[in-house]
C-alpha cells in the first residue's frame, strides 16, 4: 500500500498535471486530423517527453494515445475519412449513421465504448502483467532471445496484407539495427566511416522519418479536396448513447474481449483488433445485412469502437514484462524508456513498484479525462476538421525537424530522420508494413545480444537453447505461431471442399 | 500467402512488387558479400557476421519470393485499376517537403534556426496553396513555439547563425 501511496504523490507533481492535460489537447487534435495516426503524433511527442522523467514521460504517451484513438473517430462519422487507421474498420458505418442523422448517438457509442475499452485493457494490464513478470523471472539469456524471436515472429504472421512483405519489413528493420559497434568484438558494421554512426541508428529520429515526415510525404501526393462536415446534432446523446451500449452489451463484451487479446500480441495494435473485431461482429450478427450499407449500423461501433482502445492499453502487457512491444506506440515509447536508462522487464515489477502503480492510474485518469475532453471534441469537430493541410503539413515537417535534431543536437539525426521518412513513404506504397520495421529496429539488438551471450557462455553449446523447459515450450509457440498460416489455409481449402461438395 | 482474415486489401500493382522483391534481394545480397570482411571471434567462431549474415541472406530469400509471386500475379493485373496514382504535382509537393529538410540542413548554420525555418515554412506553405497571410501568420505562431519550447524550456541549442 506504501507504494500506492508513492506512486498517488508523483501523480500530484504539477508538471505531470500540466503534461497530461497538453497532452491530451494534442492527442484529441492529432487523432481528428485524417491521416495522421496516432503513431505519428506518439514519434512527434518523443522530443517533448524525451525531456521529462520516466513517469511523466509514460503519462503523456498514454494519455495522448487514448485520446487520439478516440478522435480519430470524429472525421469517420463526419467526412467519412478515419482519423486513424484504428478507425477505418468502421468508418463506412460511423458515416451512414451520421448521414441518417444518428451520428451523435454513434459518436458517442464511440466515445464511451473508448473509455470502457481503455479501462477494461488497463485492468487486463493490472492483472496480467504481474502473473506474467512472476513467470518471467526465470528467464535467462536464452529465454529472452526465444521471447525476442517469438515477439518478431508473430507481428510478421499478423501484419496487414501480404507476410512475405511483412517478413521484407521486418528483416529491414533488423538490418538497420545491426549498424553500428557489435555486441562480440565491438567491431564497427555498416558505418561508411562515420564516427557518429558507431552508436548505432538513432531510435527516436528514426521513428520520427518512418512515422511522421513519411506520412507528410503521403498527405501532399494525394491532397484531399475541401472537406465538406456532415451536420450533427447532439442532444440527448448520451441518453441515446446508454440506450444502445445496454441493448448491444454482449457487443461490447466481446469487443473488449477481442481487443485485450490482440492488443496483448507483439506487433498488432488498434488498427488490427479493430478489424477483427468488426469481422467477429459481422460474421455473428443477426443484423449483419445492415453493416456498410444503408443507413449503417451501429452494432460494430459498439465492438470495434471499444477493440481498438482496448487493445491501445493491453498492449502495455508484453511491452512492461519482456520488453516486446505491443504495438508501434509502445515501440516508440519502449525505445524512450531504453534511452533513459529504464529497461522494462520483470525486474521492473519486483524493484519499481510505485512506477508500475502511476502508469496503472494514469490508464484510468486518462479514461477517465476521455468523458469530458471527447465530449468537447465532438462538439468542436467541425471546427477541428477545418485546418488546411497546406498549413499543417510544413509544420509538421517543421516539428520533424526540430524533433530529431534536439535528442542529440547534432545533424546526422536530421539525416536519418529524412532518410528513414523517404523508406517509409517507399516501404508503404509498396504494400510493406511499417510495424515490423520498428520491431525489428527494437528487438534486433535484444535478440542479438542475447543470442552471442549464450553461445559464449556455453561455449557454443546450441543444445541449451532447445533443452531449458521454458525455452523448448517458447520454441513450440514459436512454431505454433509458424504453423499459424498454414493451418489456416488448409482449414479453409477443406471448407470449401465442403462447400462446394 | 493471403492476406489477413480482416485486412483491407493493399491492391499494389505487380510492378511494385517485382521491384521491391528485385531490390530486397540486391539489398541482402550485397549484405551477405560485405558481411565476409567482418573478422571472427577468437576460437574461430562468426561473431559481428552472424546475425547481419543470417539477416541478408533471408532479405535474399523473401525477396525472391516476392519476385516469383509478382511474375505469376502478371496475368491478372486487374488490381493495378484499383491503386490510385500519384500526379505530377503531387510528386512535385513530396519534393517540396524533402526540398525543405535539406534546405534546413545545409543553411541553417549560416543563417541560424529562426531565419531559415520561418523563411522555408512561409514557401512551403505557400507552395501547397495556403494563402499568404495565413502563412506568414502559422510561420510566425510555429517559429515562435519552437524557439520557446525547444530554446528556452528544453534548452535545446538552436543553430543561431550569423546572428549568434
Amino acid at each position: 500500500m506504501g507504494d500506492l501511496a508513492t506512486a498517488f504523490a508523483m501523480l500530484a507533481d504539477p508538471t505531470l498535471v500540466v503534461v497530461v492535460l497538453a497532452s491530451a489537447v494534442y492527442g484529441l487534435f492529432i487523432g481528428a486530423i485524417p491521416g495522421l495516426s496516432a503513431t505519428l503524433a506518439t514519434a512527434l511527442l518523443v522530443p517533448f517527453v524525451f525531456f521529462l522523467d520516466p513517469l511523466p514521460a509514460i503519462a503523456a504517451v498514454i494519455t495522448m494515445s487514448a485520446m487520439a484513438i478516440f478522435a480519430g473517430d470524429l472525421p469517420s462519422a463526419l467526412v467519412r475519412m478515419p482519423g486513424t487507421p484504428a478507425s477505418a474498420a468502421y468508418t463506412e458505418d460511423a458515416y451512414l449513421q451520421t448521414r441518417a442523422g444518428h451520428g451523435a448517438r454513434a459518436l458517442g457509442v464511440a466515445l464511451l465504448g473508448s473509455v470502457i475499452g481503455g479501462v477494461v485493457g488497463a485492468v487486463v494490464l493490472m492483472v496480467a502483467a504481474p502473473l506474467l513478470a512472476e513467470f518471467a523471472l526465470q528467464f535467462t539469456s536464452y529465454e529472452y532471445f526465444w521471447v525476442a524471436v517469438l515477439g518478431l515472429t508473430a507481428s510478421v504472421i499478423i501484419s496487414a496484407g501480404s507476410q512475405v512483405k511483412g517478413a521484407i519489413s521486418l528483416l529491414i528493420g533488423l538490418l538497420l539495427a545491426t549498424v553500428g559497434i557489435d555486441i562480440a568484438l565491438g567491431y564497427a558494421r555498416f558505418t561508411f566511416g562515420s564516427t557518429d554512426l558507431l552508436q548505432g541508428i538513432s531510435f527516436i529520429p528514426a521513428m520520427i522519418g518512418l512515422f511522421g515526415l513519411s506520412e507528410v510525404l503521403r498527405n501532399v501526393m494525394r491532397p484531399g479536396g475541401p472537406v465538406r462536415v456532415a451536420r450533427l446534432r447532439t442532444q440527448g446523446m448520451f441518453g441515446e448513447t446508454l440506450r444502445t451500449l445496454r441493448r448491444y452489451w454482449r457487443r461490447l463484451v466481446s469487443g473488449n474481449v477481442i481487443g485485450s487479446t490482440v492488443g496483448a500480441l507483439p506487433g498488432a495494435g488498434g488498427d488490427i483488433a479493430a478489424w477483427v473485431s468488426y469481422a467477429a461482429t459481422k460474421n455473428t450478427s443477426r443484423e449483419r445485412h445492415l453493416f456498410g450499407k444503408g443507413e449503417g449500423h451501429v452494432e460494430p461501433i459498439v465492438s470495434a469502437g471499444s477493440a481498438n482502445n482496448a487493445a491501445l492499453a493491453s498492449a502495455y502487457v508484453p511491452t512492461l514484462v519482456f520488453g516486446i512491444p505491443g504495438d508501434t506506440i509502445t515501440a516508440i515509447l519502449l525505445g524512450v524508456l531504453l534511452v533513459q536508462g529504464v529497461q522494462p522487464g520483470p525486474e521492473l515489477f519486483a524493484n519499481d513498484a510505485p512506477l508500475l502503480y502511476g502508469v496503472y492510474l494514469i490508464f484510468i485518469i486518462a479514461n477517465l479525462l476521455l468523458v469530458p475532453l471527447g465530449y468537447l471534441a465532438i462538439k468542436g469537430s467541425s471546427w477541428l476538421l477545418r485546418v488546411p493541410g497546406s498549413v499543417l503539413m510544413p509544420v509538421i515537417v517543421a516539428f520533424c525537424v526540430v524533433g530529431s535534431f534536439s535528442i542529440n543536437n547534432g545533424y546526422l539525426e536530421i539525416v536519418i530522420m529524412l532518410a528513414l521518412g523517404v523508406l517509409g513513404y517507399l516501404l508503404e506504397r509498396g504494400g510493406f508494413p511499417l510495424a515490423p520495421v520498428v520491431l525489428g529496429l527494437v528487438l534486433g539488438p535484444i535478440v542479438e545480444k542475447n543470442f552471442m551471450q549464450s553461445v559464449i557462455k556455453t561455449n557454443w553449446d546450441l543444445t541449451q537453447f532447445l533443452t531449458r523447459p521454458v525455452s523448448a515450450a517458447l520454441v513450440l509457440l514459436t512454431a505454433l505461431v509458424l504453423a499459424y498460416p498454414l493451418l489456416r489455409g488448409l482449414v479453409r481449402r477443406r471448407r470449401t471442399v465442403d462447400a462446394s461438395g | 500467402m493471403t492476406s489477413g482474415p480482416t485486412a483491407p486489401a493493399t491492391g499494389v500493382p505487380w510492378r511494385h512488387d517485382l521491384v521491391g522483391g528485385l531490390l530486397a534481394a540486391v539489398l541482402g545480397a550485397a549484405v551477405v558479400l560485405h558481411v565476409r570482411t567482418f573478422p571472427e571471434l577468437p576460437d574461430g567462431q562468426p561473431g559481428p557476421a552472424l546475425f547481419p549474415g543470417i539477416v541478408g541472406s533471408l532479405l535474399v530469400v523473401f525477396g525472391l519470393v516476392l519476385v516469383v509471386r509478382a511474375v505469376r500475379a502478371r496475368g491478372r493485373a486487374t488490381a493495378e485499376a484499383a491503386a490510385p496514382g500519384v500526379t505530377a504535382q503531387g510528386r512535385w509537393r513530396a519534393l517540396a517537403v524533402l526540398g525543405l529538410v535539406v534546405a534546413y540542413l545545409l543553411l541553417a548554420e549560416v543563417l541560424g534556426f529562426a531565419v531559415t525555418m520561418g523563411v522555408l515554412l512561409f514557401l512551403l506553405m505557400w507552395l501547397l496553396g495556403a494563402r499568404p497571410l495565413v502563412a506568414a501568420i502559422a510561420t510566425a505562431v510555429t517559429v515562435g513555439f519552437i524557439v520557446l519550447v525547444f530554446g528556452e524550456l528544453l534548452l535545446v541549442p538552436l543553430p543561431r547563425g550569423f546572428l549568434g
